[in-house]
């Protein structure tokens, strides 16, 4: 059985729907946030401190979560909030409502073209922020 | 007092037992069977359409989160045996075979089929070529791959790829390629005799997978769900084990762990113990047919022995995995009728190399789009963007090197109880891939070096060696009959006897391999 969501978890409720939000720019559905959080006590409680630390503080500054992620990714620090994010990806696409964000049902070369082509500009902005937060985050 | 225990019913054991009952002997199979027994929704119809309609959770990841183990641990898993629905396949095998491992990543399964419950269900009859330092001939295997391929049921095409597949006789029509499949096809068949003096030979695969009713199973429905749960009409060994009992040609304990075994004049007993109350257990036989796989295998001929000193190689298949993209397919819509499986199968007889590699062709539309969050260098939304629009125009290659490729693993038997694999670290040449990777790029597939990925040695699943033939066998290998060094009643029917392991996917020439040591064994 799913667990019930836990009344003390205030702060993983907020990162779920601060992951959520750097993801899909919406409020995370209910259902979401409860599988959330069990994903994200399993991931903390294999963390490296330092990490569980670092995401604290960008939580707590209100970052762009989505530019911290993409350096952290690409340069091969902060894997925890690559793990967060991954887990959200996988929870949020088992829900029916959510299928827009994986599945294209149309074909358009154009539109697609397009689509990578904003994703690609929205790379190197985030990119430039994501370098410039995770300098000012400390792993302590 | 058994007359044949055949211990382990994966692929190797069933085809073993098989051969005996077709010889009108009813042998006794040992095995731990773990089944399905998850409370889970059986999805009919379209994986995309039940997606729409309904929370997937259940059916992806689970109540216990399995579903993201490999996300959860940053390690590359292997996606289909994550699936809530393959978790038994898997299951306690930690527990029941513990294993220490070193650059080295082995799955293992106690379940009732083995490691073929996922398997990708590529069979490919065994040629020449492949048998280098075998110590048979190819004419031995040939009537098992007839008696096998009527069975199981095999799809297929004689094309450019039977001079490395073997004779076509007895396939089922080909499975119905996907649109990017398609296009790759469609551009070999215009460019292949310049390919071909590449070295490089593409066609349909030889794949488990029916393409029509056969043997009272369906088609394919091609409705993309492969990786969540048991198709009938993709063959798995658990076919042939739950025909053998049904018809009460095979005495089947499940629950049993096999330990070792002690031969005397007349007869070889096994332990074993009886994993639902631990209680140890004795059986009794004259001939003993090891088919646990090769690593397990290897595990019970060192206990036998009480052996920790002893190592023994351990082949493997190194792999690249190679993201492929067609252009022309960029915004595409999903593909949502596909064959989740490989699709095409490519064949690089390469002169940097010296040997034969095969590749397999993979459609991404079985796995869930997350299993790629991460694998493009964009932001979060990015990745995203590029699941939904890129995703559909990529294939995945799986290169498979021979395992003679790489230095084999060592594997020794602890005084703990576990088993110790250690690998060399080793990295393939992708330096060498250039001819390839041009071939590709004039099929429409393009890709880039650094986008290619070596996974973890050990996740081929195909293990092999441990227990090699030799005409003139030492130690620790087998006889051309398969019979193990030393012993006069026990014998190794699984890949443990392989001497050496081609690039090409190994099941199928196991499978032939185990009936005729089968046969032999019941011959005398």
């Amino acid at each position: 059985m799913l667990k019930q969501a836990d009344p003390t978890s205030g702060e993983r409720a907020f990162e779920a729907q601060s992951v959520y939000w750097a993801l899909f720019r919406g409020d995370a559905p209910f259902i979401l946030i409860q599988r959330y959080e069990q994903a994200a006590r399993q991931l903390d409680g294999a963390a490296n401190p330092g990490d569980i630390s670092a995401i604290h503080q960008l939580l707590a500054q209100r970052a762009d979560l989505e530019a911290a992620e993409l350096a952290g990714r690409l340069t091969g620090r902060l894997p925890l909030l690559t793990r967060k994010f991954s887990a959200m990806t996988y929870l949020a696409e088992t829900l029916p409502d959510h299928q827009r964000f994986y599945i294209n049902r149309r074909s358009s070369l154009a539109g697609g073209v397009m689509m990578l082509t904003w994703a690609g500009m929205l790379t190197a902005v985030k990119l430039a922020r994501g370098l410039w937060l995770l300098r000012s985050v400390r792993r302590g | 007092m058994a007359k044949f225990i055949v211990v382990g019913s994966g692929a190797a054991g069933v085809a073993a037992a098989l051969e005996l009952v077709r010889r009108g002997v009813r042998p006794l199979l040992l095995d731990v069977g773990y089944t399905n027994h998850a409370d889970l929704p059986r999805v009919h119809g379209n994986l995309y359409d039940y997606r729409r309609g309904h929370d997937s959770f259940d059916l992806h990841i689970g109540p216990d989160l399995g579903g993201l183990a490999s996300a959860l641990a940053n390690e590359p898993g292997v996606a289909k045996l994550n699936a809530p629905n393959m978790a038994f396949v898997t299951r306690d095998a930690d527990r029941l075979a513990p294993l220490e491992q070193t650059h080295f990543q082995a799955v293992q399964s106690f379940a009732a089929g083995g490691l073929g419950n996922a398997w990708g269900a590529g069979l490919y009859r065994w040629t020449e070529n492949d048998l280098d330092n075998f110590p048979i001939a190819l004419s031995a295997l040939q009537p098992y791959f007839d008696v096998l391929t009527r069975e199981v049921g095999i799809s297929g095409q004689d094309d450019d790829l039977s001079r490395f597949f073997g004779d076509p006789a007895g396939l089922l029509p080909p499975l119905t390629l996907s649109y990017n499949a398609r296009l790759a096809h469609d551009a070999y068949l215009k460019k292949r005799d310049a390919l071909q003096r590449a070295g490089v030979y593409l066609g349909f695969p030889r794949v488990a997978a029916l393409s029509r009713p056969h043997n009272g199973r369906p088609a394919c429905d091609y409705n993309n769900l492969e990786f969540w749960q048991a198709q009938p009409y993709i063959y798995t060994p658990v076919v042939t084990l739950q025909e053998m009992i049904s018809r009460d040609q095979i005495d089947y304990r499940p629950g049993m762990l096999v330990h070792s075994w002690q031969e005397n004049d007349n007869a070889v007993t096994v332990q074993a113990t009886d994993i639902h109350n631990q209680a140890p257990l004795q059986f009794t036989g004259s001939t003993l047919l090891l088919a646990a796989g090769a690593i397990n295998t290897a595990r019970i001929a060192l206990q036998s022995r009480n052996d920790f000193s002893t190592r023994l190689p351990l082949l493997e298949n190194p792999i690249l995995q190679i993201p492929l993209i067609l252009p022309r397919s960029i915004g595409r819509r999903l593909d949502t009728h596909a064959f989740g499986l490989v699709q095409l199968n490519l064949v690089w007889q390469s002169a940097g190399h010296g040997t034969l590699l095969q590749g397999s062709l993979i459609e991404l539309t079985a796995p869930m789009r997350s299993e790629f969050f991460g694998r493009f260098p964009l932001s979060a939304r990015g990745n995203l963007a590029a699941m939904r629009t890129l995703l559909p125009a990529m294939m995945m290659m799986q290169l498979y090197y021979p395992g003679s490729a790489q230095p084999p693993a060592e594997l020794s038997l602890s005084p703990n109880g576990r088993l110790r694999i250690v690998a060399p670290p080793h990295n393939l040449d992708r330096g060498a891939l250039a001819p390839l990777l041009a071939a590709l790029r004039s099929l429409g597939l393009w890709t880039h070096p650094a986008l290619i990925q070596q996974p973890p040695t050990g996740h081929a699943i195909h293990y092999a060696g441990t227990l090699p033939m030799n005409d003139d066998p030492a130690a620790y290998q087998c006889d051309p009959t398969g019979r193990l060094h030393g012993t006069r009643r026990v014998f190794v029917a699984d890949s443990a006897g392989f001497p050496t392991l081609p690039a090409k996917n190994m099941s199928f020439g196991m499978m032939a391999n185990a009936m005729r040591i089968a046969a032999t064994a019941a011959g005398s």
